[in-house]
């Protein structure tokens, strides 16, 4: 089933019915296209497609996991199971922020520069 | 000198043999003369390595009590940030980045007295197993100059291998320092996770991501952890223990210990060759008193799918911090805020990354959530179920490091899923968060070829101890890489 979504997408049309999605997960283009603006990341349109062909193929290997059978099984976050250990709420830091803003694309007087946000 | 260990090397610096800036002044030029050819170096810090010898110098011929490593060079994987010095981690979008802070090992090394030579190439924010795809370009492996030295810490790997460094630090998420140890004919130790500081190593998969030594032999890896390792404040992942010495049950006999081979990494899909080899070594280990046992982790199918998921997950997150604003890259002329997100990530990520982003993405978003991420981190207790199963009746677990030896640049860059499964045998590792070493085991086709011992949660003593006397009884670890015959 898996590769006859492949050839859809290759092709160009869209998912056949959400069922296939739910089953194969895959994605098509236009998934690839609403992700990519999720994860703020312009891609050329001719890419497109290799990109979706490319993610798919690892989706296809991911799949495997639905074989596994974790009913009743707790997820593990952190290998040891430990817990986030949290500091003294206590100033430890010193002030350098001309240090730290040396890299900035653009600053001006201690502050970020960026694009007008608001007209 | 470079043929050195760091053990010799530390002996030849109380001998007065030669001196720190002597030692630093000759990696130098092997490095400045050769390294064109290999390309293991983003940057190369003379001047500060100078320095940083010049001071060695001094503690030497004082006598205060002398740290292992004062006055050792070393070479330190781009991931790490260096103060005043360029951090780049493989990318476009770090390559202007000047760390305004060291990363804690860094701390440990320069409290140390060791010498940094440079910052080592690596895949782009440690996302590969053939170092292609840094924007630095790819690395040569000094074992053949066609091959990938493996990734993501290719460019450490490779720069011991050529005797650039007498070692050199890495980081592993899925196998990043033990496959390119395994396809360098190196030792290379992923530590427990929590064992090593992981603040100001640049944060790719925060629930695996565990910084290491790559050296010439196991006991190297040793004297090199007393300085890695220890508990950090700054890391809310490091685990509270108190300072161990790694190099302590080096010398324990072989007599009595339990080592499991587990049947799903032994099966018939194994490289022929690379099973003799391993076998091999299993006789050799036999002989000096270890006992063998088959073992099962029967949900390591499903490891590599699971990574796949966790990873880059984890890399979506963590890599959001590269936005354009604060530091690193910006795209010319952004037209508004969007605008400027989407073609500095766009510009400045490479194919890979964005690609690990995409599916991290996909698969943390609404709707995906418990089919993806949450059905793999239940996989991730499971295949850490197995692991403790398993060590109830084994000390230790062996199997290959990597499928086969280094294969040819190009060869897998277009097929990301043959690439992944180059982690077939690392990664259930990293999903436990559990101590493995590769060491060299022998040579196929004149490759080296690695093995792989894993140890329970903090047992990494007793990984290096079995690495070391594996050492004792073959000379794997002493062969040359060609190359390093040059200069």
């Amino acid at each position: 089933m898996h590769s006859k979504q492949l050839f859809f997408t290759s092709i160009g049309l869209v998912k056949p019915f959400e069922l296939v999605l739910e089953q194969t997960m895959s994605v098509t283009k236009d998934d690839i296209a609403k992700v990519a603006k999720l994860a703020r990341i312009q891609i050329d349109a001719e890419q497109v497609p290799e990109i979706t062909h490319g993610i798919n193929e690892i989706l296809s290997l991911v799949d495997k996991m639905q074989q596994a059978d974790t009913t009743h099984v707790k997820p593990l976050a952190n290998p040891h199971d430990a817990t986030q250990r949290l500091r003294a709420d206590e100033v430890t830091a010193i002030n350098e922020r001309d240090k730290l803003m040396a890299n900035a694309p653009e600053s001006d007087s201690g502050l970020f520069l960026v694009p007008k946000v608001i007209e | 000198m470079h043929k050195q260990t760091i053990k010799q090397l530390m002996q030849g610096l109380r001998d007065k043999s030669f001196s720190s800036t002597e030692l630093t002044q000759h990696y130098l030029n092997r490095i400045n003369s050769l390294d064109s050819e290999i390309n293991s170096f983003i940057t190369i810090t003379d001047e500060l390595a100078l320095k940083q010898a010049a001071t060695a110098d001094v503690l030497l011929a004082g006598d205060t009590k002398l740290h292992d490593l004062c006055g050792i060079p070393m070479a330190h994987k781009d991931i790490f940030c260096t103060e005043g010095v360029r951090s780049s981690c493989g990318s476009k979008m770090l390559d202007n980045f000047i760390a305004p802070y060291n990363a804690t090992i860094i701390e440990n090394f320069n409290a140390a007295g060791s010498i940094m030579l440079g910052k080592t190439n690596m895949d782009e924010f440690a996302m590969g197993s053939s170092n292609e795809t840094s924007f630095y370009g790819a690395v040569k492996n000094p074992w053949d100059l066609t091959r990938v030295p493996g990734g993501s810490s290719g460019g450490s790997a490779a720069c011991v291998a050529a005797l650039f460094a007498p070692a050199a630090t890495g980081s592993d998420t899925g196998g990043s320092i033990r496959q390119p140890a395994a396809l360098c004919g190196l030792t290379g130790l992923k530590p427990t996770y929590g064992a090593v500081s992981r603040f100001g190593m640049i944060a790719f998969a925060s629930s695996l991501d565990q910084a290491g030594p790559l050296a010439k032999t196991a006991e190297d890896a040793a004297i090199l952890m007393n300085t890695l390792a220890g508990f950090d404040a700054k890391d809310s992942t490091s685990m509270p223990r108190d300072k161990e010495d790694y190099t302590a049950k080096l010398n324990d006999k072989l007599d009595g210990i339990k080592i499991g081979l587990p049947k799903e990494f032994f099966s018939d899909d194994l490289d022929p060759e690379v099973a003799t080899l391993v076998n091999n070594a299993i006789k050799e280990l036999e002989k000096a008193g270890a006992t063998f046992k088959e073992v099962s982790l029967p949900n390591s199918e499903y490891s590599v799918p699971a990574y796949y998921v966790v990873a880059p997950a984890e890399a979506s997150t963590n890599l959001s911090r590269f936005d354009g604003v604060r530091y690193g890259y910006r795209c010319d002329k952004p037209v508004d805020l969007m605008d400027m997100y989407c073609r500095t990530r766009g510009e400045g990520f490479g194919d890979e990354v964005k690609r690990r982003i995409l599916i991290g993405t996909y698969a943390l978003s609404a709707g995906f959530y418990d089919a993806y991420y949450n059905q793999a981190q239940k996989i991730r207790r499971l295949i850490k179920n197995d692991f403790a199963a398993a060590f109830n009746d084994v000390d230790l677990i062996l199997s290959p490091t990597s499928p086969s030896a280094a294969f040819k640049l190009g060869e897998k860059t277009n097929d990301p899923v043959q690439m992944y499964l180059e982690d077939i045998y690392t990664i259930a590792v990293n999903l436990a968060g559990l101590p493995a070493i590769s060491v060299p085991c022998g040579l196929k086709n004149n490759l080296p070829v690695g093995l792989q011992l894993i140890g329970n949660a903090f047992d990494d003593a007793r990984v290096l101890n079995v690495a070391h006397q594996f050492q004792q009884l073959t000379d794997w670890h002493t062969l040359c890489a060609p190359f390093a015959k040059k200069g």
